[in-house]
């Protein structure tokens, strides 16, 4: 069996919690994954999948590290006083936890949705950049992925309590959502807020992660991917690779939170791990 | 009172991850012993900081009562793995709650526990009552529910004020030909995806002598169901009415939170959540306790 240790990653002021895992036996590869979950519901319903995710990635031989951002999951602190540049932050420590832990030859790094984005941010400042980084379904529009949680917040409670909306807003079972306030059961902060309301596009990040010499492969739908690669200048290409997803995951319900949330796209998010 | 968290590994093939959560007593207090420790756990595929976080709300509230708490992934679920040589699932499950106490109690040196079980997690608290003497109280949130006279005309009442005179006529129509065979019957999205409740329900006779037994043992049960399940729970009156004459039925507390769904979703239904966590606690459980067992 893998080897799980629980990390305490960050200043005292602001831990986050992660979990090691390494393979029964040493490997001589001396490799290593960093994954980064996304928010709110979304981290909640890929929770089995990023636990699948690191058990296929150890019979590799390598050493895995996943974690929860300060003030999310189980790791200390409150959702309401988060910002990206903090959340970033701690990719940063999950990444020096893991260099120190593992003591790899190089690294590779996960992050889904707006973990993807965190982990693109946190490639670019970090001593030991990754070799790659693999970022599905980020999030390229923040205020319309804001719209997008009011909506789904709204959907969810009709969903849940089987009345239409304005039914439910008569009776005061539910408050009309905002940000900042909490969303699908997350606290959207005020810096968060403002964060994502101006969250830069990925097509201003991707060229400096491939000029630091990271390989950058971007999973998302056909559409997305057309729209960046065509905002890209070419001599960037190289580094990146496109992969076109044939279902993109809605994560923003919680209608099969009785069963295993795994998208049917896992092999392929191995496949280009592993390749 | 600030608290101390700690995650760890447990059990025997090392493969549970539980946060324990332990106050930071004043010198005036160290060396009392906890009244109990707290157990919390996974809803369905909710890892073990709970629905919306709500076990991560919860141990820190109880820690600041002085209570300490564990809040652990079941085998196969959020961050643990499934161990060596594993047992049928619910039975696996028991003997992962039965590790975790083990822990617990050398750690505080206490041999009293509560569980908060929310949906499966319920069902995982009330049968670990029935094999280990050491859970004195549980709180079972949306466990088993049974159909009643008026639940189900309340549903059916419901359903028709969804689907409207027009739907309600397709419906009935539907029900015709598919009853003089001339169409296959169907399954309405709403009716093949119904929100996630316990699985398995056991014969309500049967989920009685487990709930008597509990009793008799003298464990203190608290009931509590969301407004969000109209087709299952649907109204104040019936617990009652499911539990018609049960002898346990005036030992056990019940709460219908209207102003919460399954999930815990939006933050009032957070803050009654834990209001009435805070009140059983208080009024039910604590009292319950035998003086020499009170810190």
């Amino acid at each position: 069996m893998a080897l799980l240790v629980p990390q305490r990653m960050g200043p005292p002021w602001r831990e986050a919690i992660g979990l090691l895992q390494h393979p029964p036996e040493p490997s001589a590869q001396r490799h290593a994954f960093l994954l980064a979950r996304p928010m709110g519901l979304a981290a909640t319903r890929s929770a089995s999948m990023y636990r699948v995710l690191s058990d296929r990635l150890v019979r590799t031989g390598a050493s895995v590290m996943r974690f929860d951002y300060h003030g999310t999951g189980d790791s200390p602190g409150e959702e309401g006083d988060q910002s990206l540049a903090d959340w970033s932050r701690d990719v940063e420590e999950a990444q020096s936890g893991l260099l120190h832990a593992a003591s790899p030859h190089h690294t590779d790094w996960f992050g889904m949705g707006l973990g993807a984005n965190l982990m693109l941010q946190a490639a670019l400042r970090v001593p030991s950049p990754p070799r790659r980084l693999v970022l599905w379904e980020p999030i390229d529009d923040g205020p319309a992925h804001l719209q997008a949680l009011l909506v789904a917040h709204r959907r969810e409670m009709v969903m849940q309590l089987a009345q239409p909306w304005d039914d439910l807003i008569a009776q005061g079972l539910v408050r009309e959502p905002r940000v900042p306030g909490v969303v699908l059961g997350f606290h959207i902060g005020a810096q968060l807020n403002n964060d994502l309301q101006n969250l830069p596009a990925l097509t201003d990040w991707l060229p400096l992660a491939a000029q630091r010499g990271m390989d950058v492969t971007v999973c998302a739908t056909e559409s997305s991917l057309n729209r960046w690669s065509r905002d890209l200048p070419t001599s960037v290409h190289g580094r990146l690779q496109w992969v076109p997803l044939q279902t993109a995951t809605h994560w923003m319900s919680s209608e099969a939170m009785g069963a295993a949330v795994v998208p049917p796209e896992i092999h392929r998010i191995l496949e280009v791990l592993t390749r | 009172m600030s608290h101390t968290e700690e995650t760890l590994v447990l059990g025997d093939s090392m493969h549970l991850v539980a946060t324990c959560t332990t106050p930071d007593l004043p010198a005036s207090q160290a060396g009392k012993s906890v009244p109990l420790v707290v157990l919390l756990t996974n809803s369905g595929v909710i890892p073990r900081f709970g629905p919306n976080r709500m076990n991560v709300h919860l141990a820190r509230h109880f820690a600041q009562l002085g209570i300490p708490s564990v809040r652990f992934d079941l085998s196969g679920l959020g961050d643990s793995s499934r161990p060596a040589d594993p047992q049928p699932m619910m039975a696996q499950w028991i003997s992962d709650c039965r590790a975790v106490m083990d822990h617990a109690e050398q750690r505080h040196d206490c041999s009293r526990f509560l569980m908060i079980g929310f949906c499966s997690g319920a069902e995982v608290a009330h049968l670990l009552g029935l094999q280990d003497t050491r859970l004195c109280a549980a709180l079972l949130w949306d466990m088993y529910a049974y159909p009643t006279l008026e639940s189900t005309l309340r549903y059916r009442w419901l359903r028709v004020r969804q689907l409207g005179l027009a739907g309600v006529t397709r419906k009935v129509q539907g029900r015709l030909l598919t009853a003089l065979g001339r169409a296959k019957p169907t399954v309405s999205a709403k009716s093949a995806n119904p929100p996630a409740i316990p699985s398995h329900p056991p014969a309500k006779a049967e989920l009685m002598q487990r709930l008597q037994a509990l009793v008799d043992r003298g464990v203190s049960l608290h009931f509590s169901f969301a407004e969000g399940n109209p087709h299952w729970f649907n109204h104040e009156r019936q617990f009652k009415a499911m539990f018609h004459n049960a002898p346990f039925l005036s030992h056990v507390s019940f709460r219908f939170l209207r102003e919460a769904d399954h999930l815990l979703t939006e933050s009032h239904a957070q803050t009654a959540f834990l209001a009435m966590t805070d009140e059983w606690l208080k009024q039910r459980v604590l009292p319950g306790l035998r003086p020499d067992d009170q810190a």
